[in-house]
C-alpha cells in the first residue's frame, strides 16, 4: 500500500473500498469482544467460515469478527446484515442451520432470537431490543460493524475523514476551540474539560510535548476502554492525531495494561496500518506534520492509571504518584508538557470534528456533554456495556436498558465510579447522571463502572470490599493512604465480624478526612468515598451491625444464621444436594433441618430453595 | 521574587522556594519526617501539610513540595491542616509505638497513647525513604530501593540479597532518623564454620543490606578506615584522575 499523501487520495480510496462492497450482500458479524471470546466466539466465527466454504458461498457472504457489541450477557452474539438479524447465545451446532435458513432463504430461527422477558415477544434486530433501544451508540456503534484489524473497514465507514478535515481546513487554534465549545470532559474519571487541557499544553513552554492515551483501566468489573481499544482502535488513533496536531506534539504513547492482550495486539496492528496508509508517522497525509505513537504496556498496577504514576511507569521508574502542584500540561512525562486523555475521550474527538461542536453540545446536560459508556454489572438482568447520553437517569439505565433487578428483587443501591466511587440509594434513581450531579451526591463518574445491588447486599460489607481492594492497590508511598486504609479496613472488618464498637463510625469519618486532605494522589483522596457514602445513606445498617450485632442484608457471616422454615419446606431435597458441609439433614418430603454447627454459611441452600423456605436471620 | 501571605503576614520569597523553606526562615514550626535539607523534596510523610488559598479554592498541600507563588495565602496551622497532621501522627504511632521521633511528634500534637481501636504494631522503619534517596541523590550508588507496595512496602537491597552496588559508605546509616540501619566495622569479617574459621580481615558489615565489604587501611596510621568499593567508586565518579594516595589516607592523618 502506497502512503496516502492528500485528502483527495483518501476520499478516492474510500470510494474504491465502498465500490467493492455490496451493501446488500449478506455479512455475518460475530462479536469478538472479551466477553464473547470467553463464550467461545472464536469457534463460532471459524465454524461460519468453514460452513461458507463448504457451501461455496465465499463470494456471496462475508464473515467478520468484530469488536464488542456490548450485550455480553447473551454472548456469543451474531448479527447478520443487511437486515441486522440479531442472534444470541449462538453455538457451533447452530451454524449450518443459520447458513441454510437465514442466509440462503431469509428464514428466522426463533430460538436464537432475543425474547423480551416482560412481553415474551421475540425481537428481530438490535434496535428492537430494550437493551439497545435506549442507548445512543455514537462511540461504540461502529464496534459491531468493523473488523478491528482492518483499516479499510474503518475507512469505509468514514474513518480518518475528521483527521483530513482537521489537517487541511482547520487551524490548530480552531480545533482546540471546537473541542472546548463541544464541552467534552475527560472520560477517565476526573472530568476535566479536554479543550482547556489541550490549550494549556499548547501554550506551555517546553519541547517535545507528549501525548498519551491512558488505557490502564483497572476498576473491578469495568471494561469499556478495553472494548473500545479492542474493537475500534483506529477511532482512538484518529483522535490522538487530531489532538497532537492541535497541541503541536510529535510523540505519542498508548499506556495499556498488559493483561489486555487483545487490546495491545489490535492497537499495535492499527498503528502499523495507520503508518502504512500515511495517517501516522512522517508527513501525515502529505501535510508535512509528523506524529508517532508507541505502545507502553503496564504491569497491572491499579495506581498506574493515575497520571503521575503513569508517567513514572513510562519513564521506567516505580509506578508511584507524586505531588502534582504543577500540572502535567506544564511538567508531565520527563518533566515536559504532556496531555493525557482516556481512551474514550480520544474516541470522542473525531466525532466532534466531523459533526461539529454545536451538534455535539446538544447531547447531554448543561455541564456534561455527549455520551458516556457505562459498564453495567451486578444484580441486574442485562449486564454489558451501554452507551447513553449524559443526563439519562439511573432508573432508565437499570430498569429499561438493564431489564431490572435479577429475580425481581428489590433495588438497594447503585455504585458508580469504580472502587472509589460511592453507593447511591433508591432516592437517586431519577437523578440525571452527569459529572457534577454524581459528585454532589457523594459519588463520582469515574471511568464509568456501574454496579447494581439488590436488597441482599450488605452496605458495610460493600464498603469493606472496596476498601480492601484499594488497600491492596495503594502504592504505600504516603502515610495517610498506606496506614489509613489499613486501619479503616480493620475497623470495617471488625464491624462485619461482630466486633464493632461505639465510636467506630465517627473514627471512620475522621480517618476519611485525613485521606481526603492528606493523601498524595486521587487513589487516596477518593478511597473513603465508598465508606462515606454508605455511612451517609445507610447509617442505620452500620448501627445495627455495631449495636445489635446483626447484618440486615444477611451477608456478614459472623452475624447471620441459616435455618429452614418447616412450614414452607416441601422436603424436595434441593438444599441437601447443594450443601457441601453436610449440614442439611431430612427425609424426603419431610421438612429439612440445618445443623448450625456444621453450616459454613455459604448460602448455597438459600439460592437453591425454590420455596423461600431457607431463612437468613 | 514573589510576595505571599503566610499566617496573615506578607512575606517575600525566592521564586522557587517551597512553603516549608519560607515558613522555617520565618521561624514557624512545621514538623517533618521525610524532609531533609540536602535531599530533593519528597512529600510522603504528610505531617508538614498546610492549608492554602488560591483564588476561591482552599486545599491542604504538603509544604515541602509546594512552591510558594505570588498572591498565595498560607495557613500553616489551620484546623484542617492540623487534623491531617494529627491523623497521620496517630496512624504512625500505632505502627511505630517505640520510635522516639514518632512518640515526640505525637506528644507534641497532643496524642499521648496509641488509639486503642488500632491494632498496635512494632515497626521501626518509618518509610521516610531518606536512606534510598541519599544513596541515589548524594552518593549516586543506587544500591537500595523500595520493595513491594502498600502495607508491605519496605526498603530493601535488590531482591533482599546482598546489595551488590553498595559501597558501604554508611550514608544511609548516618541519615536514618530512627537508627534502624545498623553498621559495624570488624577486625575479621570471616565466618565460623563447623570445620574451622574463614579469615577475611577487616570488614565493614551493614546488616540491613547484607553487605560485608573489604576495608582498606590508612597508608599512614594503618588503621582500616574505608572500603575498597568506596575507593573504586570515587575514582570512577570523579571527572578527573584522582591519585590513589589521596583516597587511602584517613581524615585524621590528612589533618
Amino acid at each position: 500500500m502506497e502512503k496516502l499523501t492528500s485528502a483527495a487520495q483518501l476520499e478516492s480510496l474510500r470510494k474504491e473500498i465502498n465500490k467493492k462492497r455490496d451493501p446488500h450482500q449478506p455479512c455475518i458479524t460475530v462479536c469478538g469482544g472479551t466477553g464473547c471470546q470467553a463464550y467461545g466466539c472464536q469457534k463460532v466465527v471459524e465454524g461460519f467460515k468453514k460452513e461458507i466454504e463448504k457451501q461455496k458461498l465465499e463470494n456471496k457472504v462475508t464473515v467478520r469478527l468484530t469488536g464488542c457489541h456490548g450485550f455480553c450477557e447473551r454472548g456469543p452474539l451474531v448479527v447478520i446484515h443487511p437486515k441486522g438479524t440479531f442472534y444470541q447465545q449462538v453455538k457451533v451446532e447452530d451454524i449450518p442451520e443459520i447458513v441454510d435458513k437465514t442466509i440462503l432463504t431469509g428464514e428466522l430461527i426463533e430460538r436464537l432470537l432475543f425474547e423480551d422477558q416482560a412481553t415474551k415477544q421475540k425481537m428481530l434486530t438490535e434496535e428492537e431490543i430494550p437493551f439497545y433501544k435506549k442507548q445512543m451508540r455514537l462511540i461504540f456503534g461502529n464496534n459491531g460493524r468493523i473488523d478491528p484489524c482492518s483499516i479499510e473497514d474503518y475507512i469505509a465507514l468514514g474513518g480518518y475523514a475528521a483527521l483530513s478535515k482537521a489537517l487541511f481546513s482547520m487551524k490548530p487554534e480552531a480545533i482546540i476551540s471546537e473541542v472546548k465549545k463541544s464541552g467534552l470532559r475527560g472520560r477517565g474519571g476526573g472530568g476535566f474539560p479536554t479543550g482547556t487541557k489541550w490549550e494549556s499544553c499548547r501554550k506551555a513552554e517546553g519541547d517535545p510535548k507528549y501525548f498519551i492515551c491512558n488505557a490502564d483501566e483497572g476498576d473491578p468489573g469495568a471494561y469499556m476502554d478495553r472494548s473500545l481499544l479492542e474493537g475500534n482502535p483506529h477511532s482512538v488513533l484518529e483522535g490522538m492525531v487530531i489532538g497532537a496536531l492541535a497541541v503541536g506534539s510529535h510523540d505519542g504513547y498508548i499506556y495499556v495494561r498488559n493483561e489486555y492482550p487483545l487490546a495491545v495486539k489490535n492497537a499495535a496492528t492499527a498503528i502499523e496500518q495507520a503508518e502504512q496508509y500515511g495517517f501516522l508517522g512522517k508527513n501525515i497525509l502529505g501535510s508535512g506534520l509528523d506524529f508517532e505513537i508507541k505502545i507502553n504496556r503496564g504491569g497491572g498496577s491499579f495506581v498506574c492509571g493515575e497520571s503521575s504514576a503513569l508517567f513514572a511507569s513510562i519513564e521506567g521508574r516505580i509506578g508511584e504518584p507524586r505531588d502534582k502542584y504543577i500540572h502535567a500540561t506544564d511538567k508531565g512525562l520527563w518533566d515536559k508538557p504532556t496531555t493525557l486523555n482516556n481512551v474514550e475521550t480520544w474516541a470522542n474527538v473525531p466525532l466532534i470534528i466531523n459533526k461539529g461542536a454545536d451538534w455535539y453540545s446538544k447531547i447531554g446536560t448543561e455541564g456534561s456533554k455527549g455520551t458516556k459508556i457505562f459498564s453495567l454489572v451486578g444484580k441486574i438482568n442485562n449486564t454489558g456495556l451501554v452507551e447513553v447520553p449524559m443526563g439519562i437517569t439511573f432508573r432508565e439505565i437499570i430498569y429499561e436498558i438493564g431489564g431490572g433487578i435479577l429475580k425481581d428483587r428489590k433495588f438497594k443501591a447503585v455504585q458508580t465510579g469504580g472502587p472509589s466511587g460511592g453507593c447511591l440509594p433508591e432516592k437517586f434513581l431519577d437523578l440525571p447522571i452527569d459529572f457534577d450531579a454524581l459528585t454532589e451526591a457523594g459519588s463520582m463518574m469515574g471511568s464509568g463502572g456501574m454496579i447494581v445491588m439488590d436488597d441482599r447486599t450488605c452496605m458495610v460489607d460493600v464498603a469493606r470490599y472496596f476498601l480492601a481492594f484499594l488497600e491492596e492497590e495503594s502504592c504505600g508511598k504516603c502515610t495517610p493512604c498506606r496506614e489509613g486504609l489499613k486501619k479503616m479496613k480493620a475497623i470495617l472488618e471488625a464491624i462485619c465480624g461482630g466486633r464493632g464498637k461505639q465510636g467506630d463510625i465517627e473514627l471512620l469519618e475522621r480517618l476519611s478526612q485525613v485521606l481526603i486532605d492528606g493523601a498524595i494522589c486521587g487513589l487516596g483522596n477518593t478511597a473513603p468515598n465508598p465508606v462515606l457514602t454508605t455511612i451517609r445513606y445507610f447509617r442505620d445498617e452500620y448501627e445495627v451491625h455495631i449495636n445489635q450485632k446483626k447484618c440486615p442484608g444477611g451477608v456478614c457471616k459472623a452475624l447471620i444464621k441459616y435455618s429452614i422454615d418447616p412450614e414452607k419446606c416441601t422436603g424436595c431435597g434441593a438444599c441437601l444436594k447443594v450443601c457441601t458441609a453436610e449440614a442439611v439433614t431430612g427425609e424426603r418430603k419431610q421438612p429439612h433441618v440445618i445443623d448450625t454447627k456444621k453450616c459454613i454459611k455459604c448460602g448455597a441452600c438459600y439460592e437453591a430453595c425454590k420455596f423461600d423456605a431457607v431463612v437468613v436471620s | 521574587m514573589i510576595t505571599f501571605t503566610l499566617n496573615g503576614k506578607k512575606v517575600v520569597a525566592e521564586n522557587d522556594a517551597t512553603v516549608l523553606e519560607v515558613a522555617r526562615e520565618q521561624g514557624i514550626d512545621i514538623p517533618t519526617l521525610c524532609h531533609h535539607d540536602d535531599l530533593l523534596p519528597y512529600g510522603v510523610c504528610r505531617v508538614c501539610v498546610v492549608e492554602i488559598t488560591r483564588g476561591k479554592r482552599k486545599r491542604v498541600v504538603a509544604s515541602c513540595t509546594y512552591q510558594a507563588e505570588e498572591g498565595l495565602v498560607v495557613d500553616t496551622h489551620s484546623e484542617r491542616a492540623l487534623n491531617v497532621r494529627k491523623g497521620v501522627a496517630e496512624l504512625l504511632l500505632a505502627r511505630h509505638p517505640n520510635v522516639k521521633i514518632i512518640k515526640e511528634l505525637a506528644a507534641k500534637l497532643g496524642i499521648a497513647e496509641p488509639n486503642p481501636r488500632f491494632s498496635v504494631e512494632n515497626d521501626y522503619c518509618i518509610l521516610c525513604g531518606m536512606c534510598v534517596r541519599a544513596c541515589r541523590e548524594i552518593v549516586g550508588a543506587h544500591a537500595i530501593n523500595f520493595a513491594e507496595r502498600g502495607v508491605t512496602r519496605r526498603v530493601s537491597s535488590p531482591f533482599s540479597e546482598a546489595a551488590g552496588d553498595c559501597i558501604a559508605c554508611g550514608t544511609c546509616v548516618y541519615i536514618c532518623p530512627t537508627k534502624i540501619i545498623t553498621m559495624q566495622d570488624v577486625a575479621d569479617g570471616g565466618a565460623v564454620y563447623p570445620g574451622g574459621r574463614e579469615s577475611l580481615g577487616p570488614r565493614r558489615i551493614i546488616h540491613t543490606w547484607k553487605v560485608n565489604a573489604e576495608m582498606v587501611p590508612c597508608r599512614v596510621c594503618k588503621r582500616p578506615f574505608t572500603t575498597q568499593a568506596k575507593i573504586e567508586f570515587m575514582q570512577k565518579r570523579a571527572q578527573v584522575p584522582v591519585p590513589i594516595e589521596e583516597l587511602t589516607i584517613c581524615p585524621t592523618c590528612k589533618g
